[in-house]
């Protein structure tokens, strides 16, 4: 390996993790979003203002 | 509701992602096998390539983040900042690899992985810059303050770019300036540059989008704690 091998190397590296760390965190948000809309299709929405029921 | 995200987001099943991938093989290919070998430097001036693309990717990096953050605070809306902070982000990361490859090519031409030369002091300089601007973002909770803060740090920052594309020209230093190239790598490099520069722009569109869907995320969530209904004793 060479200096010009490592450089490339590093920066493929470097733009794959931060590529890699999106998706990861947009399969998250997916699943979290989906979950959101799920929860609010469930609730039914309240009748109670919110200052009688605080 | 209508569905703004969907739900299986991972890169993987995006054709624009494949898309960019192929014209980042396409470049490697180019710089390996197609640019012809430098007489001086031999095989290691092949990492310039690489070194131009992501340093014209951290300066357009800062570039947009600053615009897009005069934006906010002229607009006052949050998607110029997600704008602004997706590309800080990518022109952060841009920036690292410029110092890195900069570096890498330095030992092999002058013989020292660093010198106090004008550009790649003003190089460094945007690096800290993009760390400050982000380091004080990630302290600030309310999003509205951050975004005014970053917008108005974001336009401070782009008072470096000026300086890092001039400094070889206002001051003297070891910096090449503008080096004569064979008609072949002056194409190879173009390209690259481009291939690169679509990569940046995906990178940056879908951590916008990202920064968006968690916005999204904690309104549902608010408004979900809002109208859960309470339990009675």
């Amino acid at each position: 390996m060479d200096t010009l091998h490592v450089t490339y190397a590093v920066a493929w590296s470097a733009m794959a993790c931060f590529a890699l760390k999106l998706a990861m965190a947009n399969a998250r948000l997916s699943r979290r979003l989906a979950r959101l809309e799920a929860q609010a299709r469930e609730t039914p929405p309240t009748t109670e203002p919110l200052t009688q029921a605080a | 509701m209508s569905r703004p995200w969907p739900v299986n987001a991972l890169m993987i099943k995006d054709p624009l992602g494949w898309m960019v991938f192929s014209l980042i093989l396409l470049s490697t290919w180019l710089v390996f096998f197609v640019a012809p070998t430098e007489a001086t430097m031999g095989d290691v001036q092949r990492i310039v390539y690489l070194h131009v693309a992501v340093a014209w990717g951290g300066l357009a990096g800062a570039s947009v983040m600053g615009c897009c953050g005069v934006a906010f605070l002229i607009h006052k809306k949050l998607a110029w900042d997600y704008w602004s902070q997706a590309a800080g982000e990518v022109g952060w990361l841009c920036a690292t690899l410029t110092l890195v490859s900069g570096s890498a090519w330095a030992h092999e031409a002058w013989g020292t992985w660093w010198t106090w030369e004008p550009r790649l002091t003003a190089s460094l300089v945007l690096w800290f810059i993009f760390a400050g601007i982000f380091l004080l973002r990630s302290a600030i909770d309310d999003p509205v303050r951050r975004a005014r803060v970053g917008g108005v740090l974001a336009l401070v920052g782009m008072s470096d770019i000026p300086l890092v594309i001039m400094a070889t020209r206002w001051f003297r230093g070891v910096h090449p300036v503008s080096p004569a190239m064979e008609p072949r790598m002056r194409w190879v490099l173009l390209v690259t540059v481009i291939c690169y520069t679509a990569l940046f722009a995906y990178l940056v569109m879908r951590r916008r989008r990202q920064l968006e869907g968690m916005e999204l995320a904690s309104q549902l969530e608010a408004s979900a704690w809002a109208t859960c209904p309470v339990p009675h004793h």
